[in-house]
């Protein structure tokens, strides 16, 4: 449907020279309620609930997290592990002491019981705990796209794994990616970083009508051309967990969701029901998603040419100065980012834009540990 | 000299001749070489000659060339050669006054009609159309002795148009004097009960030339009368006809729209299209540009019961609803039935739309071929054997892969998206007796983007009729049809997952229609069985290599039976009653197994306990219900009427749509063990007046209707490959309740047609669980809720050659959720919606214009061209097509998209050809 939308979308700019202007519908109301984000997993130390409230449209870009809950997770042998708040709505298992066991259920029961509020009880079904297989692959490929400026390549990440026993069917993905910059100035102190981002995508697939739980080619992360994550190098670390089919439904009902394009042929926009029940008010919504998996990974580095790679800080030089007792604002205004020998005159190159005068403003100048983890393997070969 | 008279002292002048004698007036000779001279140029020159004075209005002449009929050449001989262009009459007085009286034949009669003397046999005399004979026919029925005798009697006969032979329905017939009057059938019979003696009788119908007959009746029979068409469909009889159509029809909310009429709609993208000229009707909308299929009176679009050849359309739409999916060069005159629904209609509970088409024309060959900026179309017709055997021919298709293959865009050009369609009717009639029909109808899209999936539509019906005739007031329609729909979606990337899938309905059904005219009474009752078979979908993998598993699910069977009698009672002259019912039942046959489920929480896949199963063809749940329908029709004076009208529908087959339109991946289903008939009843009211000597009609309607049985769909659901519907939909309730106001002029040089309708329609769940209850169980506006809606049309008819037309619409912008909240979940942000349908999109507005030329209509010339230029939206407004909401990693932002950003304009040009 997806690429039928596309397709129409694609038809009614031609036939018709349609248009999209933006607009801001005009709503009156303060929605409240409780999302909860949470994960337990077959690994320590990643098993963690987050709390939040939701937020009002034109409040955008705000975070709410809900404190001073009480958690536990139980699971069907009675057994009860706290959570407790490490950060603001962050709550965690004990990192060293629980860890989700493959074929067990889990189910998580929320206490509301911050001074004030009304001890509601929000509480997830039991939630079996299934094994997922490991990625046999991840790679990418070179797409060549038409520019004004020739031929740029976009990379399209895929994703290969199977089952063989055909148990796990339900398949969820989540990617961290980091890549390397420089700046291309020699004097500027932070010149070499580190960028590290989260997946924003919902990536899920299930393997239920198959013959064979089996994915080939996966096209798990489309990178467009003019990105500078392949300037130096470039590693992506993929998550694999196996779901239950409610939660592949869940997913699938919020990425039909998050895909609308406006189209007449959508789905008719609706709040999507989690599986986390008020116990107290059946009326009361809950958001979001408790969740029981199990979890392999699997992480690739890319070193390659790509045409068509934006240079970021080619707009970073503003002046040259000759004297820089002159220069107001040093540090505030304007920065360093070169200082050369013209002839027997000294002179410093200055920019407006700080983040072209020290890296760790998009990333961190912390090299990642598993940063040579690819020369490692050669080496070891 | 000459002169422009105005038309009202020609028409006198015309009603003041039959005092003088054709015969007696003076011999005009013609001797100048006339050839290649224009009509007025003419005119000029005999005036200068002779003591002959023309009356004429321009624009009846104006492409009069004369040609070379010979000379010396007596003028009413030429005259006579120019009126073989039918359009185009005249009368000689003995004062050498030429009138040119365009449309208005002219009779003159050789004094007072003695009732003696034009005795005429009770037969089936056909009334003897002869060229110039329409303004006056006297006919007698009976023996004048019996005219002392008491009581009314009848006359009844069968109007045909008198070049193609086919039946003229719709027509009026009506009697001044009397107020009395009735309307022509679908078969072209009328039937009106009247007092002895002398009377008008007046037959008009839009696009024919009217008749009148000063008939002497003193029995009970019948007369046949044969009307004549004004085939270039810019002609326009002159004299105001009759409209009081709206007054005689006894159910509310009933709309007729005939070609000719529909010839001057304006158009967008160049096409005449059936569906949204049905737009213009109050109370019929659609959700956007380019939404397949229209909402009648707030009911959802599978709600509406299409005909064509008798057969149920399943998918009325080419292009995603840009088009409709029936060339409109077929039809006839089409008939939406947004209110009182006849007794032999049934099966959804909104309206029927009922496409008559076209029968071959039995006299001569037609032709007419066509092209727009996405269609071109062609059209044959003509005798097979003359007045007995006939067919028509019509194919339409597109160019837009061609098109589309230009296109500098990679993704575009390796797309694909066209249609064709087409329609072949043969119609026999062997005998007076008898008549029989045999019609086809085929249409295909395909679409595919650039990437791999195909996506092809295909409707085929087939269909026989059988018309007998017992005699003049008594006769049969048997039919019997197949409808068949399906689609094809398929995918061959990436290989493991090569698929076909597809979906498919197919119904046959027969139907025997008996009608009976006896006095007072027009009865009408049938029998009409139709089965179903669907094929909810199959999923099957397209290449060795795919690893899918073959999944088909069980196709589901059923027959829908209904049993119907209709009377419609003139109980005098001013009060007519139509009093139906219909009971229909639908007989659920097992094969698919049906699942039960747990109690105390909503139905799904995880809540199974336990199944049932039926054997093949094994009937596991039936319904039945009667339906009934009731009309009052009051005249309360001679222009003015009241009616009142009570009607059920049950429906059995439902479109499983949980997006804002139909998509092109929705499916059918049929009622089951689960999911009930729909059950719709709408009580309405209407007042109709017919102002300023009834060239304007108004009318007055309200309505309130309740659907029972509704349903909705759970939240986020995709309705592809779905094997228990049940489980997807929440049960809801509809209401639905409007005013409409109409305003119309269809004669005459200027024309309009406003209507506004306000309406509201809403639904409520009715479920208990959480997952079943939509706004907690209160009343919400249904997607269809545009209260407000106005729609102007405007026509201008300058000459008969070019007219201009515009229309205007403006509406309420339909009901919409908008998102209120964000969150986050690992990191996806996510949006949370208000209320359904809490908020409206803004409204709609647009303008269009359109002119027609077409090209002299001079006598003998083999091709005839027309041309129509229009622009769509000439005020190049954004009308919101929808808000959509993009959100990134933090932000969320709102968009309108508008589909036709700008006027759109378009140019067509057709032939007709062949044409004698």
């Amino acid at each position: 449907m997806k690429v039928l939308r596309l397709f129409i979308f694609l038809l009614l700019m031609f036939l018709t020279g349609n248009c999209i202007t933006p607009f801001f519908p005009e709503t009156e109301e303060e929605m409240d309620m409780l999302v909860v984000s949470g994960m337990i997993t077959d690994q320590y130390g990643i098993n963690t609930v987050r709390l939040t409230r939701s937020v009002p449209l034109e409040r955008q870009n705000i975070e709410r997290p809900y404190r001073n809950c009480s958690l536990i997770i139980k699971d069907d042998l009675d057994n009860v592990f706290n959570l407790t708040e490490n950060k603001p709505g962050l709550y965690e298992t004990d990192p060293e002491q629980f860890k989700g066991e493959v074929g067990r259920k889990y189910k998580l029961i929320i206490n509301n019981n911050r001074p004030g509020e009304n001890n509601h009880i929000y509480e997830s079904p039991f939630i079996e705990l299934i094994q997922v297989p490991s990625i046999d692959s991840v790679y990418y490929a070179k797409v060549d796209e038409d520019s004004h400026f020739g031929i740029v390549n976009a990379c399209q990440i895929y994703l290969d794994t199977q089952d063989a026993l055909n148990k796990c069917r339900n398949f969820r993905w989540d990617f961290t990616e980091t890549w390397e910059f420089h700046l291309p100035y020699d004097s500027v102190k932070h010149r070499i970083c580190w960028i590290t981002q989260n997946s924003q995508y919902i990536r899920i697939k299930s393997t239920s009508l198959m013959s064979e739980s089996r994915i080939i080619g996966f096209p798990l992360y489309y990178i467009p051309p003019y990105s500078d994550r392949f300037g130096v190098k470039y590693s992506i670390l993929v998550n694999q967990y196996s779901i239950s089919s409610q939660e592949y439904d869940y997913w699938q009902k919020v990425q039909n969701m998050a895909e609308n394009v406006g189209n007449l042929y959508d789905v008719v926009p609706m709040s999507i029901a989690g599986n986390m029940y008020c116990t107290d008010d059946s009326t009361e919504m809950v958001l979001g998603y408790f969740s029981v998996s199990s979890v392999t990974s699997k992480r690739i580095f890319i070193k390659d040419n790509f045409e068509g790679l934006t240079d970021r800080y080619s707009d970073c030089p503003y002046k040259k100065v000759y004297r820089l007792e002159d220069v107001q604002g040093l540090g505030s205004i304007y920065w360093i980012i070169d200082h050369q020998w013209d002839g027997p005159s000294e002179y410093w190159l200055l920019t407006r834009f700080e983040d072209c005068a020290d890296c760790r403003l998009r990333g961190t100048d912390v090299e990642p540990s598993f940063w040579h983890e690819d020369e490692e393997e050669t080496y070891n070969d | 000299m000459r002169a422009t008279v105005n038309l009202s002292v020609l028409c006198l002048l015309i009603w003041l001749a039959p005092i003088l004698d054709l015969s007696a007036q003076e011999k005009i000779v013609v001797s100048f070489n006339y050839s290649g001279l224009s009509f007025k140029q003419f005119v000029s020159e005999v005036e200068r000659r002779d003591s002959v004075r023309f009356f004429f209005k321009d624009e009846w002449v104006e492409d009069i060339v004369l040609g070379d009929y010979g000379q010396p050449v007596l003028l009413n001989v030429l005259l006579d050669s120019l009126t073989r262009n039918d359009s185009f009459h005249y009368y000689i007085d003995d004062r050498k006054n030429v009138f040119i009286t365009g449309d208005l034949a002219v009779k003159v009669h050789d004094g007072r009609v003695d009732e003696e003397e034009n005795y005429i046999e009770p037969a089936d005399d056909l009334v003897r159309e002869e060229k110039g004979e329409e303004a006056a026919l006297f006919f007698n029925i009976g023996n004048p002795s019996l005219g002392k005798l008491p009581g009314k009697v009848t006359v009844s006969g069968y109007i045909k148009n008198n070049q193609s032979g086919e039946p003229v329905s719709g027509a009026t017939v009506y009697i001044e004097k009397l107020s009395a009057g009735t309307m022509s059938n679908q078969y072209g019979f009328y039937s009106l009960s009247i007092p002895r003696g002398s009377h008008v009788v007046r037959f008009s119908f839009i696009g024919m030339k009217e008749k009148s007959v000063h008939l002497n009746i003193f029995s009970s029979g019948e007369m046949d009368v044969e009307m004549s068409s004004t085939l270039v469909p810019l002609r326009e009889a002159v004299i105001t006809a009759n409209r009081s159509v709206i007054l005689q029809r006894t159910e509310v909310g009933v709309e007729k729209i005939d070609m000719a009429t529909f010839g001057v709609m304006p158009t967008s993208m160049g096409e005449a299209d059936i569906i949204k000229s049905m737009l213009l009707v109050t109370g019929v909308q659609s959700i956007g540009e380019g939404a397949v299929g229209f909402n009648v009176r707030g009911g959802a679009s599978d709600q509406n019961l299409i005909l064509l050849y008798g057969a149920p359309v399943y998918n009325s739409s080419h292009f995603f609803g840009f088009f409709s999916s029936v060339n409109s060069d077929v039809i006839r005159d089409v008939t939406l039935y947004k209110g009182g629904m006849p007794a032999r209609y049934g099966g959804r509970i909104s309206s029927v739309l009922d496409i008559e088409t076209r029968q071959g024309n039995k006299r001569q060959f037609y032709g007419n071929a066509g092209i727009s900026p996405v269609t071109t179309h062609i059209l044959l017709e003509g005798p097979l054997k003359k007045d007995t055997a006939s067919f028509i021919l019509a194919g339409r298709t597109t160019y837009s892969n061609w098109v589309l293959r230009l296109m500098e865009d990679e993704a575009i050009r390796n797309s694909m998206a066209g249609f064709y369609d087409m329609n072949a009717k043969v119609s026999y009639d062997p005998d007076d007796k008898n008549k029989f029909e045999l019609s086809s109808y085929l249409s295909h899209d395909a679409f595919k983007l650039s990437s791999d999936t195909l996506y092809s539509f295909d409707n085929r019906i087939v269909a026989v009729k059988w018309q007998h005739f017992f005699n003049n007031r008594f006769f049969s329609v048997l039919t019997a049809n197949n409808s068949n729909y399906h689609y094809d979606v398929s995918g061959n990337y990436p290989l493991e997952e090569s698929f076909i899938m597809s979906h498919k309905i197919n119904s046959t059904g027969i139907n025997a229609d008996f009608n009976i005219y006896e006095g007072r009474h027009q009865i009408n009752y049938g029998l009409e069985m139709t089965h179903y078979i669907v094929n909810p979908g199959d999923y099957l993998p397209a290449s060795d290599s795919s690893l899918l598993i073959p999944k088909c699910i069980e196709k589901e069977r059923a027959l829908e039976g209904a049993l119907y009698f209709e009377d419609k009672i003139n109980l005098n002259q001013f009060i007519s009653l139509n009093t139906g019912i219909r009971l229909s039942s639908f007989s659920v046959m097992g094969g698919k197994p049906v699942l039960i489920y747990a109690q105390g929480i909503t139905k799904s896949k995880y809540s199974v306990t336990d199944t049932l199963s039926f054997r093949r063809g094994e009937i596991m749940k039936t319904y039945m219900g009667p339906e009934l329908r009731a009309s009052l029709n009051i005249r309360t004076s001679e222009n003015s009427s009241v009616k009142i009208n009570y009607n059920r529908t049950r429906q059995y087959i439902h479109l499983l749509s949980n997006t804002v339109s139909i998509s092109p991946t929705d499916t059918w289903k049929l009622s089951d063990y689960y999911i009930k008939p729909l059950i719709g009843d709408q009580y309405a009211a209407g007042y109709y007046r017919m102002l300023f000597g009834n060239r304007i009609e108004a009318s007055a309607e309200i309505y309130y209707k309740v659907m029972r049985n509704a349903f909705d769909f759970k939240s986020g659901t995709k309705l592809v490959m779905i094997d228990n519907a049940e489980t997807d939909i929440v049960d809801a309730r509809g209401k639905a309740y409007g005013l409409e106001l109409s305003i119309k002029k269809p004669v005459g040089k200027v024309r309009f047609n406003a209507g506004y309708t306000f309406s509201r329609t809403f639904l409520r769940t009715t479920g208990s669980f959480r997952e079943d209850i939509i706004n907690e169980g209160s009343w919400f506006p249904s997607n269809v809720d545009r209260p407000n809606d106005l729609v102007v049309s405007f026509n201008y008819l300058i000459s008969r050659r070019f007219s201009l037309s515009a229309n205007y619409t403006w509406t309420t912008g339909r009901p919409v959720t908008y998102p209120v909240a964000t969150y986050y979940m690992n990191d996806a942000l996510l949006l949370q919606y208000s209320e359904r349908n809490k908020y409206r999109i803004p409204s709609y507005s647009r303008l269009d214009l359109s002119v027609k030329i077409s090209g002299n209509l001079k006598a003998g010339k083999l091709v005839n061209p027309h041309w129509t230029f229009s622009v769509y939206n000439v005020l190049s407004r954004q009308n919101a097509y929808s808000i959509f909401f993009l959100s990134d990693k933090h932000t969320v932002r709102g968009y309108k998209l508008s589909i036709f950003g700008r006027a759109i304009p378009s140019l067509t040009l057709s032939f007709d050809f062949l044409n004698k």
